[in-house]
């Protein structure tokens, strides 16, 4: 259990207040000149040390990032760009930053902006979230009258501006070259990489991306120390983390919590038991829908950090946890995410486009029994057609939640599926050959 | 000049020039939809995925720059099951 004083997030529920004098009464803005004095590189390999990985998914190290931007200034300038877009299903952590904590996020665009040398910075926000983003706004404007942003902003001497803008409701554009693309007011679609945002990104500039909460924690970590954090959690996997627990649980709730805590503590103790009793648990999605689905009996000892649930060939993603229990039809549930996939897929390039609405047909197919043994097959097969194999990582997201309903629930799919195949017999037919040649004898 | 290899070909490429276009000066097709030399780079057919040594994913040859000392493999089961 992570101790009170150790909580970075100290108002996420609101109870004391998101303005700036009593932001600035639980510690922020109070000595942010003394951090930035202290010099871009300490700050950088103070990151490095807090072994801070990012928190919008991925788990990239902030402060290997953070290093990529070029040292020096050249023709265009840098900028910054906060990933505020949370549209993936099961978390809200992003929103009570936004609303509660606004002026951790703004220290911490400051402070990251000046190690990054961006006099610019964009906060990208979900246009679901607009009452949020006016809060934000609201808070902006605050620290704009008490001269913490602006010209020398916070009496650092390092000029930022800050500017909201509200995405337009794709799950894509989540995606860090995707949202971009639609800051640059064209359609969310993912670019190649390399050349990376780092070098060339927003308007063909030297772009930062990072999450809410990644930003959200930079401020704490420099006052408290690296050492600090890094003392939370364990190896690579160290400091604390906000969890949204929701689905079959009886109270669901955001809670911050230090990582690798075990997912069944989380679970009875912050989130009010599962409904219906532990033993009533069928499966946990630990990081939002785009990560393969773990099985009760793997729950149990389940660490919840990045590492830890790689090894479980799941990932900690956005870290939100949706529970799901017996009383819910485990094939429907991930017709239901795959279908979300099928309508978010960008359409841009084509194992994705094609894959994702033929993995949901195929699905709602075996939710009701009319799919036949062979298709079980065919399915880990298309799902594997698309991993890998697409531009950004949605190939990934949309085909890990079928791959881990394979891996654990196959059973259940062919109890329910029994129909015969429509052609009886394999024929081995290898791959690259235009299956109608292969009518005619002599070709 | 770049060197790099294509099935164990070694090929010399001028500087600025794709994986795929390497790969046909080597001697090597690769199937495509979307690129063309006329036009901008799409990427996204994914017909032109190729094995890059050091990279877990395959990648998009149309797309990637040729860089010194590469080793490009296109006739890979991974490959052939990919595109």
């Amino acid at each position: 259990m992570l101790k009170d004083q150790d909580r970075i997030f100290q108002n996420l529920y609101n109870d004391k207040g998101s303005d700036v004098s009593s932001s600035q009464e639980r510690g922020d803005w109070v000595n942010t000149k003394e951090i930035t004095d202290k010099g871009r590189d300490w700050i950088i390999n103070e990151i490095k040390e807090s072994q801070l990985r990012g928190r919008g998914g991925a788990g990239f190290p902030t402060g290997l990032k953070w290093s990529f931007a070029p040292k020096e200034v050249g023709s265009r300038p840098h900028y910054l760009v906060i990933n505020g877009d949370e549209s993936e299903p099961g978390t809200c952590k992003d929103r009570d930053i936004l609303r509660f904590e606004p002026h951790k996020l703004i220290e911490g665009c400051l402070i990251a902006s000046y190690a990054v040398q961006a006099h610019v910075c964009y906060i990208y926000i979900r246009g679901e979230y607009f009452v949020d983003g006016q809060k934000l706004q609201a808070a902006i404007d605050e620290a704009y009258e008490k001269k913490l942003l602006g010209k020398n902003a916070a009496g650092t001497g390092w000029d930022l501006d800050i500017y909201i803008h509200y995405g337009a409701g794709a799950y894509i554009c989540g995606e860090e070259t995707a949202l971009l693309e639609s800051l640059e007011g064209k359609k969310g679609q993912p670019r190649l990489k390399p050349p990376f945002p780092a070098l060339i990104g927003l308007y063909g500039c030297p772009t930062i991306i990072n999450n809410v909460e990644t930003i959200a924690v930079v401020p704490t970590i420099l006052r408290r120390g690296a050492k600090w954090f890094a003392s939370l959690g364990r190896e690579k996997n160290t400091g604390t983390k906000i969890f949204c627990i929701s689905g079959n649980v009886n109270n669901p709730c955001n809670v911050e919590e230090e990582m690798s805590i075990p997912l069944k503590e989380l679970i009875e103790v912050h989130a009010g038991g599962v409904i219906g009793g532990w033993e009533n648990l069928q499966a946990v999605i630990p990081g939002g829908s785009s990560m393969p689905l773990i099985p009760k009996e793997r729950c149990e000892t389940l660490k919840m950090d990045f590492d830890a649930c790689v090894e479980e060939k799941s990932g900690l993603g956005t870290a939100g946890i949706v529970v799901i229990n017996k009383d819910q039809d485990i094939i429907k549930c991930m017709a239901r995410i795959a279908r979300f996939y099928k309508h978010e897929s960008c359409g841009q390039c084509t194992p994705c486009r094609e894959g994702s609405g033929w993995m949901w047909r195929m699905l709602e197919r075996m939710a009701k029994g009319d799919a036949t043994k062979d298709e079980v097959d065919m399915l880990g097969d298309v799902t594997n057609q698309i991993a890998g194999h697409t531009i950004c990582a949605f190939g990934e997201g949309s085909s890990w939640p079928v791959q881990g309903l394979l891996r654990h629930f196959k059973k259940e799919i062919e109890k329910r599926n029994n129909l015969d195949p429509i052609v009886q017999k394999k024929n081995n037919i290898p791959y690259l050959v235009d299956q109608h040649l292969l009518d005619k004898k002599n070709a | 000049m770049l060197k790099l290899k294509v099935n164990e070909i070694e090929v010399e490429v001028e500087e600025g020039l794709t994986v795929l276009q390497a790969c046909e000066k080597a001697g090597v097709e690769i199937p495509r939809f979307c690129y063309h030399e006329k036009l901008s780079i799409a990427g996204n057919c994914r017909m032109c995925l190729v094995e890059m040594e050091k990279s877990p994913k395959p990648i998009a040859s149309c797309a990637m720059p040729a860089a010194e000392g590469m080793n490009i493999k296109t006739n890979t089961a991974l490959v052939e099951k990919s595109s």
